[in-house]
């Protein structure tokens, strides 16, 4: 069996009692280590609640550029690796300079990849519009 | 434990009642100083006795970190292009003694004077105004670091960039990146676009390597000094004006392109007034791609310090959660300059 509350509900309640009740108490000499430690947890509980979306998101991008046909439903380790293994494929054509005249499609599958992993680092970035 | 304890505080006051022909020198006290990811900072506070430096000193001793950056310059060469820039006139901090041997403190250090002042870039971002004037000084002041070429005396340790800058940077991004390069397709792409996009040899001189704001100090808008030179090396000169103007460096005001403080043409004026040369925008575009893949190489090394363990740090650490920041930036430049083209 798995213990409740499981890793999500405890990193989300950790980081509202960080936030609400020792952010507005601490000395300005460790403001910006308290922000880096509410950060690093945001980030974290992003990656644990939509990594596997964003990974999608990501895996889709790269089937549309080479042509394949989308697999549905992959998660977890599966997910990851296919990604990896599309990625380097991309990152070896790049090299050899198969987008060297027309790198339309490769732009759009890049920002893509961009968006998808700003989701979950800095997700305030793409809310501004950049 | 920090560099100056009980047991290496006495070792030190000699060194330096040496090195400044004091007959005594006391350090009344230390302290680290932030800002410091690549280097260690102190600011150490003397009372020297006797010899040219009579009196209280306030001087910034600079070591290496417990794990260097591969791109740095170690601190003997950092002294010597310190010192270089300061005989020619630039706004720096007055280089004092360098220390080789690394039984006196562990690490190589030197020692300069410590210049009061704000450095952080979000508080100097924030005047109200454009600080026109602050940027016109801080193109001057890069034009006269332009003005040192290859061949001067002290500087023979640099490496030369070959076969031509651009192309050298390339295959050094490509090493630092290691397998990186191979799985991270947005960097596999700036890599390519900055290979078959390079300009050809042109002129070459002293550069900073790390010319923006954050960089620098002021005090009441006026600049005092450049600092952090331990990227320096030969460059194409158009590389610092790139780096300056980078999204990367204006800590969010980017209505002002010139290191967030005022428009490039100021920026612009002051350089070409002082380095002879004339801004090519061109080659500014092309060095602007190459310092998004440059910074995002060195946040995945700083990153690697925390992961590998040599380094542990939630600073670094968030670093490395900064790669698609910069990779946004750079996939945003790219895409506008090849639109422009087509």
């Amino acid at each position: 069996m798995r213990d409740e509350p499981n890793a999500m509900d405890l990193l989300e309640i950790a980081l509202k009692t960080f936030n609400e009740n020792i952010l507005p108490e601490v000395s300005p000499e460790q403001r910006y280590s308290a922000l880096m430690i509410a950060n690093a947890l945001s980030i974290a509980a992003r990656e644990l609640n939509e990594g596997e979306e964003q990974g999608r998101m990501i895996l889709e991008a790269l089937q549309t550029l080479f042509g394949e046909k989308e697999k549905h439903g992959m998660e977890g380790i599966a997910l990851n690796e296919e990604i990896e293994d599309l990625e380097r494929q991309l990152c070896d054509d790049i090299a050899r300079g198969k987008y060297d005249t027309d790198f339309k499609p490769l732009m759009t599958c890049l920002k893509t990849i961009v968006h998808a992993r700003l989701a979950i680092s800095n997700p305030k970035l793409l809310a501004a519009g950049a | 434990m920090g560099l100056i304890n009980i047991e290496t505080k006495r070792r030190l006051e000699t060194w330096l009642a040496h090195e400044f022909s004091a007959e005594h020198v006391q350090i009344k006290s230390h302290a680290p100083l932030g800002g410091g990811a690549i280097s260690t900072n102190l600011a150490v506070d003397l009372v020297v006795d006797g010899g040219p430096l009579f009196g209280p000193q306030a001087l910034v001793l600079r070591a290496d970190s417990t794990a260097r950056v591969s791109a740095s310059l170690t601190k003997p060469q950092e002294f010597a292009v310190l010192n270089k820039a300061f005989l020619s006139g630039i706004k720096v901090p007055e280089p004092l003694a360098v220390c080789t041997d690394t039984e006196l403190l562990g690490q190589q250090f030197y020692v300069m004077r410590r210049l009061a002042g704000e450095s952080a870039g979000r508080l100097i971002v924030k005047a109200n105004q454009p600080q026109t004037e602050l940027a016109h000084e801080l193109g001057r002041q890069l034009g006269l670091l332009h003005c040192i070429g290859p061949g001067t005396e002290g500087l023979e340790f640099l490496p030369m960039p070959s076969p031509t800058p651009a192309l050298a940077r390339v295959e050094l991004y490509r090493k630092w990146l290691e397998e990186i390069a191979v799985r991270d397709p947005v960097l596999a792409f700036g890599l390519r676009w900055l290979e078959i996009n390079a300009p050809p040899r042109g002129e070459i001189v002293l550069g900073h390597w790390d010319y923006r704001t954050g960089n620098y100090l002021i005090d009441d808008g006026k600049l005092l000094g450049i600092l952090d030179w331990e990227f320096a090396g030969w460059a194409d000169p158009m590389a610092d004006v790139a780096w300056f103007c980078t999204r990367s460096w204006r800590f969010g005001r980017h209505d002002r392109e010139a290191g967030g403080i005022a428009d490039r043409s100021h920026f612009y004026s002051g350089y070409e007034e002082t380095s002879g040369r004339q801004v090519d925008e061109q080659r500014v575009s092309y060095w602007e791609a190459a310092a998004y893949v440059r910074w995002a190489t060195i946040a995945l090394q700083q990153a690697h310090r925390h992961m590998s363990g040599a380094d542990q740090s939630l600073e670094l650490a968030l670093t490395g959660r900064m790669v698609p920041d910069i990779e946004l930036d750079l996939v945003t430049y790219l895409d506008r300059l090849e639109s422009r083209e087509n």
